[in-house]
């Protein structure tokens, strides 16, 4: 996977950090007492479970959680004792220990909810609302994202992201979103610690995550720990399951657009597993909904494949590797194509030490790429890709129950080759644009400390260096932005550095045990940018790195909060603001010049945006009733120069108002029936002050970026989910759902022109999509 | 390289247009702030015809009163070869001249002053190339054919830029882009490119079998390409096109020459 010899960073501080935290061999302590450990499983499922509290009996409440591999340890003297094992959506579970050795034990946790999916929790305390440090943070379980009733009847992660407070869609049909008021490349999105640089299938009507192979979601809205980075406003952390290294078992989906079918085992029974997943969307069915006669020269299809395998060679050491293959092709037979796609391969290595020091190192390769061409009288076609090779390193030291530090190291190399165009015709012609290297690289600490019983902080610096690298053109500008001269680099050579330190800080403070303020500050940077001519993005859209003439974006974000729980849990309220300044910002100058042209940063204006909000949320989290009203209240602005006669103007994913509300029910045994409310304001737009003719036809005049704004959008979703089968051998479902179901048209796209049958007017139209969507699939499990 | 994109947006458009599934069209109704007017105007000079140029505004969008032809205004062309005319406007509302025709390689100057502001152009026509053949050629997805043009774009870049207009039994309509292209990737070769003749009404196809198709060929500048695909990008720019006017008007000059070339649409369904 390390195939440039220059992907090490040059810059010798970095390379030393490197080396130095290389040879940090934790020292063993060795043990006056006696240790129990083992991991925390899911009885059925064997799958591990994260953050699960063990609790000693009469110890004052002292006890641990089991971390991110599902394992714990607790060192105590020799003596007897009680374990209490208390965590949601289990039976509790007590185990009386005889500690006058060290004991192996693993615990094994009985479900008590039903359904289909998996009850896999991410790792949280009960009482997390109020209580864990870091702010700013959404995780969803994936047992919550299956019921969510969605378009189509495919679950999607993304979209039910945005029924959280503070994410916004990007609109009907669009898989972009908004965290706190930031542009939709702003969010990291990462698949088993990937990054994926388009999320979206088929012009972004789905996401390109399968829910069948997926462990949990977290969210984190800009306050994020050191050990992320990379992208300013948001890490949307996805992660896949395990295998069941017990038992084989197939499952599936058959629904009305796509199909899926997952597949899982043991490789070697309790030692290794794997689990594999695929999905399909059927071209017939879309054009047998679009009602197009010709639809048999047209297909329009995507496919996705999972792969996660799982090895534990010892005791102590724990391999895994992460793949994915994902595509999507539009064919007008004989005439276009058009084709893109992402694929990666991770592995990863997890060392236990001791009890208190654990590393993972991983290696990476990841690519995002398209193509189009072209036959209608000549042959043209182009290809564009992106190219990563990542390796990280981290360390986990638990110092102590209330203490526990991370420090880390990553690096990843990019080759960015924005556009390989031939033309095959009577004369063959081919244009490649030159190819933009670079490395990225970051040193991390983190420390999570119990300072007091009251007061729980998470604080750390991560520092990051981006190298904009050799070979290439790079070209120096003058304050017009028109081109000076170029030098060309040679391979490797370092054309300019940038380095940041991003302090993070997030701290809960507890006013008693139901509830807490919790603040935090962070600073981020981001040094890929993707330039998009239109707002909402597509999947041919250009992604530039920082160079000598792109500086990268910052961004401090500071947030406070008040955060109360309920009934024991069972309600969790928060209230929190946010103030964002950034720096940096990208945006076109008028009738840029983006295709095919290799100095794209003439285009380039650069300014600063803000932006600012108060987000208020409450849960319900147990019962038979589940669910939330999510409301955000926010501005995001832009000044660029050069823009809007250099006033602030509204970003385009400026939106005041954003409601969701989203109710879960348990009917029966049987039956279970969901709802989605969404309410948002639209977003900014730029509508025509006026017009005029250019050859006898109409043509718009515009005067005020972003001065107007879309219809307010809303809509109702229902779904229900009918249990039909459940034996220790097979399951299976049936899922119903009705998108906007009372029928709202929600503007996609509003076009002022030449009124249709009277061409002496101009009338605006409205376009939407999707209205009375009903969807019908089943799913089933061996 | 924009011709390539562009080609591939069309039809990926087109594809796009497929997915939208139970999509719905509807007229609504928009309040829009008024703005001052601001100037805009056309300037045009075609090779063997007179030049002639229109003065006028822009309107408020819900204004359907009919765009003015402005009085009064000082409209003057020159050219390289020492010619120069104030232009004077007749019935039509056009400010045409009675001496000055386009030239083949000549340059010309606007100069348009109006209520105490002026405003400038320069444009020059490049060297003639002519069509070779129309042909029609069926989109796959579509019920009609759309007419394609053929011809050779000569080495060098002094013909680099091309503009097609279409009229369909002699009307052009109303809401069909231009076809405008730039032979910079595809310097010396022969060139193949298909007119994008689509429009907004679902209920009537814009080229029915016999229908006349006339074909308007023109070589136009970069001062008036850059105008011209600008504009061709507006929906998603929601930005002025480039005017190669100075002084703060809307719209273009163009001089250019003119090929015609006609061909009766006939296809196999």
């Amino acid at each position: 996977m390390l195939v440039h010899a220059n992907f090490l960073p040059k810059k010798t501080w970095v390379s030393f950090l490197w080396l130095l935290h290389l040879f940090i061999i934790p020292v063993l302590t060795s043990a006056q007492t006696y240790k129990i450990s083992g991991t925390v499983v899911d009885s059925r499922t064997k799958e591990t479970l994260i953050g699960v509290p063990i609790i000693i009996e009469n110890r004052n409440g002292s006890g641990v959680s089991s971390d991110e591999n599902g394992k714990y340890a607790l060192t105590l003297p020799k003596g007897e004792y009680t374990l209490k094992v208390d965590y949601i959506g289990f039976e509790k579970k007590t185990l009386k220990i005889s500690l006058n050795q060290n004991i192996k034990k693993d615990i094994e946790l009985v479900q008590t909810t039903i359904g289909l999916s998996e009850v896999v929790v991410s790792a949280e305390r009960p009482d997390a609302n109020v209580s864990a440090p870091q702010t700013g943070i959404e995780k969803m379980e994936i047992q919550t994202i299956n019921k969510i009733p969605v378009l189509l009847g495919e679950r999607d992660i993304i979209k039910s992201i945005q029924l959280m407070p503070g994410v916004q869609g990007a609109g009907e049909g669009s898989s972009g979103f908004y965290v706190r008021g930031g542009s939709a490349d702003q969010n990291l999105i990462l698949l088993d610690n990937v990054s994926l640089y388009n999320a979206s299938h088929l012009m972004g009507f789905f996401s390109t995550f399968n829910s069948e192979v997926l462990r949990d979601v977290t969210l984190y809205k800009g306050a994020m720990p050191a050990q992320y980075g990379e992208r300013l406003a948001s890490i949307l952390d996805v992660q896949q399951r395990n295998g069941d290294n017990q038992k084989y078992h197939v499952a599936g989906g058959i629904g009305l657009i796509s199909s899926n079918v997952n597949a899982e085992g043991p490789i070697q029974k309790g030692k290794s597993s794997f689990l594999i997943g695929a999905r399909r969307t059927y071209a017939d069915a879309l054009a047998r909904m679009s009602g197009i006669e010709d639809a048999k020269n047209a297909y329009l299809y995507f496919y996705d494949l999972n792969m996660k395998l799982n090895f534990a060679l010892s005791d102590k050491d724990q391999i895994s590797i992460s793949g994915y293959l994902g595509r999507d092709k539009m064919v007008l037979k004989d005439a276009a194509e058009v084709n893109w796609g992402n694929s990666f391969l991770i592995a990863n290595w997890s060392h236990t030490f001791n009890n208190k020091w654990t590393s993972r190192t991983s290696l990476s390769y990841n690519q995002y790429d398209y193509y189009f061409g072209m036959e209608v009288g000549m042959n043209l076609n182009g290809t564009a890709k992106i190219k990563d090779y990542g390796l990280k390193h981290e360390f986990i030291f638990q110092q102590s129950k209330n203490s526990q530090w991370r420090l880390g190291v990553s690096s990843t190399y990019h080759d960015l080759a924005p556009g390989n165009y031939n033309l095959d015709s009577e004369q063959k012609n081919s244009v490649d644009l030159h190819h933009r290297y670079s490395s990225e690289n970051a040193a991390y600490i983190s420390n999570q400390i119990k300072i007091t019983d009251n007061l729980e902080v998470v604080y750390g610096l991560r520092a990051s260096a981006f190298m904009a690298l050799g070979k290439g053109q790079y070209y120096t500008l003058d304050q017009d932005n028109n081109v000076l001269d170029s030098t060309w680099y040679k391979s490797g050579k370092v054309v300019k550095t940038y380095i940041n330190l991003e302090p993070r800080f997030s701290a809960a403070y507890k006013l008693n045990e139901v509830s807490s303020i919790k603040a935090a500050y962070a600073r981020t940077t981001q040094n890929m940018h993707l330039l998009s001519y239109s707002a909402q993005g597509t999947p041919f859209d250009r992604w530039t790195s920082s160079s000598n003439n792109v500086k990268p974006q910052i961004a401090d974000q500071v947030s406070l909060g008040y955060f109360r729980n309920f009934n024991d849990n069972m309600f969790e309220f928060s209230i929190e603001g946010y103030y964002k300044d950034m720096r940096n910002q990208l945006d076109f100058k008028d009738n840029a010049d983006i295709e095919g042209y290799d100095v794209i940063e003439t285009e380039l204006l650069s300014g600063k945006g803000r932006a600012y909000g108060v987000e208020l949320s409450l849960k319900k989290r147990q019962g038979r009733l589940t669910g939330w009203i999510a409301y955000t209240l926010s501005k995001s602005e832009k000044k660029i120069d050069g823009i809007n006669e250099d006033r602030w103007y509204n970003a385009f994913q400026d939106r005041t108002h954003d409601l969701s509300i989203v109710g879960m029910y348990e009917l029966n045994p049987k039956w279970s029936l969901s709802a989605a409310w969404v309410f948002y304001t639209g977003n900014a737009i730029t509508y025509p002050s006026g017009k005029y003719q250019v050859n006898g036809k109409d043509v718009m005049y515009y005067a005020e970026r972003n001065g107007y704004r879309m219809p307010n959008y809303h809509r109702l979703d229902l779904g229900a989910t009918c249990l039909l089968k459940k034996t220790s051998k097979f399951q299976s479902e049936l899922v119903f759902g009705l998108y906007n179901a009372y029928g709202r048209e929600n503007a996609y796209m509003i076009q002022f022109r030449t009124n249709t049958k009277d061409p002496s007017k101009t009338t605006a139209y409205q376009y939407s999509l999707f209205t009375f969507v009903p969807s019908v699939s089943w799913n089933f499990k061996f | 390289m924009k011709s390539i994109k562009n080609k591939y947006i069309i039809v990926l458009s087109a594809l796009a247009v497929m997915l939208a599934v139970t999509s719905c069209e509807k007229e609504i109704d928009v309040d829009l702030n008024s703005v001052t007017p601001r100037i805009q105007i056309e300037g045009i000079v075609k090779q063997d015809q007179l030049a002639k140029v229109r003065v006028s505004h822009t309107l408020d969008f819900n204004d359907n009163s009919g765009y003015p032809f402005l009085k009064g205004a000082i409209v003057k062309i020159s050219d390289d070869a020492g010619n120069t005319e104030i232009l004077q406007q007749d019935n039509t509302g056009w400010y045409v001249a009675q001496n000055i025709k386009g030239v083949i390689g000549r340059s010309y100057n606007l100069s348009v002053t109006y209520e105490d502001k002026e405003y400038t152009s320069t444009s020059k026509i490049p060297p003639l190339v002519k069509l070779d053949s129309l042909s029609m050629y069926k989109v796959p997805v579509m019920k009609y054919a759309i007419p394609m043009i053929h011809f050779s774009d000569p080495k060098g870049e002094t013909n680099q830029y091309y503009r097609c207009l279409v009229y369909i039994n002699g009307k052009q309509l109303p809401d069909v882009n231009e076809m405008v292209l730039s032979a910079e990737f595809m310097d010396g070769s022969p060139i193949h490119q298909f007119l994008p003749v689509f429009i907004n009404d679902d209920d009537v196809d814009p080229i029915k079998q016999g229908d006349e198709i006339e074909v308007e060929f023109q070589c136009i500048d970069k001062g008036a390409y850059t105008f011209f695909y600008t504009l061709s990008r507006i929906e998603d720019s929601k930005t002025n096109p480039t005017s190669n006017i100075k002084g703060g008007a809307l719209g273009y000059f163009s001089a250019s020459t003119v090929d015609k070339m006609t061909i009766t649409a006939e296809w196999e369904e």
